[in-house]
């Protein structure tokens, strides 16, 4: 790598590594299994900065949704599941410390508060979902509910924030 | 089944098409409706916007000492031999491990496949979305007895590529993929190296999807396998 690769890539990480670092460790709860995530979100992400397409949105949700992914491999292998869905919900509602990456954190904390004036089910299922990667028919087991009734969940608790995102941009 | 009825099913699935986490073989299904309905593709594309949003409601942690100095010493790596081919086909073959895990592999074969799976609901997007692309349609591949043993999927773009991924293979051994155009042009792709547990195979392609008769595997003395389009 050329020096301004170096210093690209050192900004790079010092830049999200506290995101990226946090969000791995929210989701498979292991420090020592987070570093590892978050290292290979960054390796990963960096190797294929090409296939990265700005139009898609901001390079901070690119780089996060690298890191979910990784981090839900590491726990499906481990066999690991969520088990303290409350704590989770907890964990993700709590005003962070406002870095967001390219996002205003006014963004960020709209939708948090969109999210929090769900009704609890419909949060429990997207956060499942959208941070845990589980489909409707794992969230139904986790919860003993049926599977219609989850997809329902998400599908409700999506289209609301979108509407309330939508009404708070007017 | 109508246009109603898809857009029903698909919008069905559109959630968990957006967070990643539908199967290979329902998002093979809604790719091919999702190609030909923009109302449906708008309403995937902002539920996919939302993931993205929410993903960074993740909190916020330093992460130990050294953290940094890990990272970009992995990053000082000599980097993989790049090939053309591998790169024009790298969204390709996610498609082909999401397909695989619609014919069923398992153990950890499963594991891999799944964090690719979810690039694909990522790829996908992207690609009907800004990668020039005008066309993405997915088909079976049958036996000679028109049994399913894997599919096929397509894109018309730039470049225009076919993959096709067989996860029950009534053969085995060094079959080569031919295309046959509408016309009667024959060309040969690739060669695809099939075993007990399947195969995958594919290539560039230089005529529109819709002058294509079929794709087929060949071997000699054994039935072809083959996609209808």
């Amino acid at each position: 790598m050329a020096s301004d690769d170096d210093q690209a890539a050192a900004a790079f990480v010092r830049r999200f590594q506290a995101q990226v670092y946090g969000l791995a460790l929210a989701i498979v709860r292991s420090p020592a299994l987070a570093e590892d995530v978050a290292q290979e979100a960054f390796v990963k992400a960096w190797r294929y900065a090409g296939a990265y397409d700005s139009r898609r949105g901001r390079v901070a949700g690119w780089l996060m949704t690298i890191t979910r992914n990784l981090a839900i491999d590491a726990i499906r292998s481990s066999r690991q599941r969520p088990t303290e869905t409350d704590e989770l919900i907890t964990l993700f509602l709590a005003r962070d410390r406002g870095d967001e990456g390219e996002a205003s954190f006014e963004d960020v904390d709209r939708l948090r508060r969109a999210l929090r004036e769900l009704p609890f089910e419909q949060t429990q299922a997207v956060l499942l979902s959208v941070f845990y990667g589980l489909t409707a028919k794992e969230i139904g087991t986790l919860e003993g509910i049926p599977v219609g009734t989850v997809k329902t969940r998400v599908r409700r608790g999506l289209m609301k924030l979108r509407d309330r995102l939508e009404v708070s941009d007017e | 089944m109508s246009d109603w009825q898809q857009c029903s099913e698909v919008r069905d699935l559109i959630p968990e098409l957006a967070a990643g986490v539908a199967s290979g073989e329902e998002r093979a299904e809604a790719l091919t409706h999702l190609a030909g309905c923009p109302a449906c593709r708008r309403e995937l594309d902002e539920t996919a916007a939302m993931v993205d949003d929410l993903l960074l409601l993740g909190p916020s942690k330093e992460p130990p000492p050294g953290f940094e100095t890990s990272v970009l010493a992995r990053l000082r790596l000599p980097r993989s031999r790049a090939r053309r081919r591998g790169r024009v086909l790298q969204f390709a073959a996610v498609l082909v491990v999401a397909a695989m895990v619609g014919g069923g592999v398992g153990g950890g074969a499963t594991m891999w496949a799944t964090s690719q799976e979810r690039e694909l609901a990522d790829a996908y997007e992207r690609t009907l979305a800004v990668a020039n692309g005008e066309y993405f349609t997915a088909r079976e591949v049958t036996s000679g007895s028109g049994r399913e043993v894997g599919h096929l999927f397509a894109y018309e773009g730039s470049p225009s590529w076919i993959f096709v991924t067989i996860a029950n293979t009534p053969t085995s051994g060094r079959h080569t993929m031919q295309l046959v155009t509408k016309s009667g042009d024959e060309r040969t792709l690739d060669e695809c190296f099939l075993n007990a547990g399947g195969g995958s195979c594919g290539g560039e392609i230089d005529v529109p999807l819709s002058e294509i008769l079929l794709i087929r595997l060949t071997k000699p003395g054994e039935p072809s396998l083959v996609a209808r389009f």
